[in-house]
């Protein structure tokens, strides 16, 4: 499968399993625990027999020691269709050369897709620029992830898009790849929106070092979304900004979890494979 | 190391201090870059943030100061000082026949002679030599001697030695006869502002008046035979060869030795033509003395031909001079010096008929063309006249000659710098916006 740059990053992440933080409806069988009950060999619990319950699936030994008819049931495994929804706002594209906060996005959106593809899951991706909204629709067929690798190296950060609007018909697990310096507030309530009727939300904030150090340079910050924003960024600001840039951060973390969004924080120089693994850390499962 | 023009320079120290003036003080707007995170940065005044910036381009403005001083020395016109004594010295030496003992006069030079000093050497006119060359210098040829062409040589050789030197002497070897002042000797005295030494030596004095006179061939209606009265005896001897012929020819054996045996020995060649077309010409001759006729008279063509060159040696062709002159500035009588004397060419033809060499004017002119061989060399003047024209007070101050030269050895190579310092102060600012 040819993914061009990214055949290491592939090989690092092969292997890698990205499970779902909570049960999954029940569906085609997959990797995932389902929220149903079935007829696997592992035990899960015993439920009185009723009647229309086939007999094959009574326990007969412990009928012959109870003398009590009882089914034996064991849990159910689902598919988990995961949209990567990325963030190509002109932001995105900073700072000039690598790393920076593209390259990473492109590299734990094709990663995280290689991880959901492995585990048997539906992936696709959502990226949303100035242009407009490039979408690939889950799909478990093999080539997925070098469409998916195709479709992001096509394109180029640009304008100041909405993110929120795309998760509207985004598959049940959606990890949003993006800086946060868009439409953050939208984006927050959509998610929630999408946790409540029964999704999991991931929001991997990328941030570059560039941003987080600026340099000891006096200059004219300027945001390359909007030319109007300019500030003088000298020694005597460069303090207050770096505590507001942080609070800022810190509020995002705090924001998103408290809404039940998966929040991950990953620089632009991070290995991808590693910030991948981060990212797709085994929870516990919630019930 | 001294400067032609301090004050360029002082003026450059201060454009200099305006360029670091403005760096600080400026309110140069900090060049926009591209952070998408802006928006957190604290707003301020954006003039503080130049105010307060730290200065990242110190090597610019070292850049820029070293060039605005390297042209300002440049012009300034620096001049390194030469190894050497303070005091210089300029030695004119009167390099004529005239000097009893030249031998005598050559040691005298050389002794006033020290490290970086220069000879001057002058008769009528004068020369600027290293003071290595006194030492084999030709002997003199020529007997008049003037002060006016020996101050410009001094000042040329005191523009060649000042450099380095605090004040400069001129000191003066000559007989300093009356005849050396010209119109033109005091204005030339005065632009050299500082003492004069004056050293003299002993020299011939000449007589106005001729020991003897010959008129050959002797004939009583040759008409200048009737002006030879007037001529004053009692000097050096005057033979004059009235031949009807032109040319060195004339010039016979017992001339050559007459010339050759007899010291101040002067033959006047004033061929006589009888036929010659007379116009209304004038003439106007001086020797020591001087003289003007307006007569009906003919010219006779003078000049060196091969012949004379034969006959009298290159050398004594080249050392003619005219010694009267026709009203339209053609030479009229030239001297050459042959032997001990000299040989005077008359191309002033005169009537053969008439009263022209019975009056005055003509009289005077003989009594000229007759003075001694490189003019009348009277004494020199009183003791009172030479101590003025030594003067008292400082010598002159070699400053004065460093500001006449031509510009300061090192302004090429501070001006080549300066443009090197604003070639990479450019690169350098490029560079800093390219990065």
């Amino acid at each position: 499968m040819p993914v061009g740059p990214y055949g290491a990053l592939l090989d690092a992440v092969r292997g890698v399993r990205w499970p779902a933080r909570r049960l999954v409806a029940q569906g085609a069988s997959g990797a995932h625990h389902a929220r149903s009950r079935g007829v696997a060999p592992e035990f899960a619990e015993y439920r009185p027999y009723r009647q229309g319950d086939d007999p094959k699936r009574l326990d007969w030994k412990l009928l012959a020691r109870s003398d009590k008819a009882f089914v034996r049931l064991a849990p159910d495994h689902a598919v988990l269709g995961t949209t990567l929804l990325v963030d190509a706002s002109a932001s995105m594209a900073f700072p000039e050369g690598e790393p920076n906060k593209w390259l990473q996005a492109k590299r734990l959106a094709i990663g995280l897709a290689a991880v959901a593809h492995g585990g048997g899951d539906p992936v696709g991706v959502t990226i949303v620029s100035g242009a407009g909204a490039r979408r690939l629709e889950p799909r478990t067929r093999a080539g997925v992830v070098a469409d998916i690798a195709r479709t992001i190296d096509a394109l180029r950060p640009s304008g100041a898009p909405t993110l929120a609007d795309a998760l509207a018909t985004s598959a049940p697990r959606v990890a949003v790849l993006t800086d946060c310096l868009g439409d953050f507030v939208e984006l927050r309530r959509a998610l929630a929106r999408h946790i409540v009727r029964g999704g999991e939300a991931w929001v991997v904030h990328i941030v570059s070092a560039a941003e987080l150090e600026p340099g000891d340079e006096a200059m004219l910050a300027t945001d390359p979304e909007d030319a109007s924003q300019q500030r003088p960024l000298f020694a005597a600001t460069r303090e207050g900004y770096r505590e507001a840039f942080a609070a800022f951060r810190a509020e995002v973390a705090r924001g998103l979890r408290a809404d039940g969004v998966q929040y991950v924080e990953v620089r632009d120089d991070e290995p991808s494979d590693a910030a991948v693994r981060r990212i797709v850390r085994p929870p516990e499962v919630m019930r | 190391m001294t400067v032609a023009l301090p004050w360029i320079f002082a003026l450059g120290v201060a454009v200099a201090g305006g360029v670091v003036g403005l760096h600080l003080l400026s309110t140069r707007r900090p060049p926009a870059r591209p952070l998408p995170t802006a928006r957190f940065v604290p707003e301020s005044d954006l003039r503080a943030v130049s105010r307060t910036s730290r200065p990242t381009d110190l090597f610019l403005l070292a850049l820029r100061v070293l060039a605005v001083l390297l042209i300002a020395a440049a012009f300034a016109q620096p001049i390194p000082d030469a190894p050497g004594p303070s005091l210089r010295r300029v030695v004119a030496l009167e390099w004529t026949t005239a000097i009893v003992d030249v031998e005598a006069a050559r040691a005298r030079a050389q002794a006033l002679l020290g490290e970086g000093d220069a000879v001057v050497v002058f008769d009528t006119g004068a020369r600027v030599l290293p003071a290595s060359a006194l030492a084999t210098l030709a002997a003199p040829t020529q007997r008049a001697v003037a002060l006016s062409p020996m101050f410009v040589a001094a000042r040329d050789a005191a523009r060649e030695i000042a450099r380095g030197a605090d004040s400069l002497a001129l000191t003066v070897v000559s007989g300093f006869p009356a005849e050396a002042w010209d119109a033109a000797t005091a204005a030339l005295r005065d632009e050299w502002n500082g003492r004069i030494e004056v050293v003299r030596v002993a020299t011939t004095v000449d007589s106005a008046a001729a020991s003897s006179l010959q008129l050959m061939p002797q004939d009583a209606d040759d008409p200048v035979a009737a002006a030879l009265d007037a001529v004053s005896r009692g000097g050096h001897p005057v033979r004059i060869r009235r031949d009807e012929s032109s040319g060195a020819s004339a010039l016979s054996e017992a001339d050559s030795l007459w010339l050759a045996q007899t010291p101040g020995a002067l033959l006047l060649h004033w061929p006589r033509r009888r036929e010659a077309a007379l116009g209304a010409d004038g003439v106007y001759a001086s020797l020591g003395g001087e003289a003007a006729l307006v007569a009906p008279l003919a010219r006779r063509e003078l000049g060196a031909t091969d012949e004379m060159d034969a006959a009298l040696g290159a050398a004594s062709v080249s050392s003619m001079r005219s010694i009267a002159f026709w009203r339209d500035g053609s030479p009229a009588a030239t001297e050459r010096p042959v032997g001990l004397g000299c040989v005077r060419e008359i191309g002033i033809t005169i009537p053969e008929r008439g009263d022209v060499t019975l009056r005055e004017p003509f009289r005077q002119l003989l009594a000229v063309l007759t003075e001694p061989c490189g003019g009348r060399r009277s004494r020199s003047p009183s003791d009172s006249v030479l101590t003025a024209f030594a003067g008292d007070g400082p010598l002159v101050s070699a400053a004065a000659f460093e500001h006449e030269r031509a510009g300061s050895p090192l302004t090429p190579w501070l001006l080549l710098a300066a443009l090197g310092a604003l070639l990479a102060e450019q690169w350098w600012r490029q560079r800093g916006a390219r990065a």
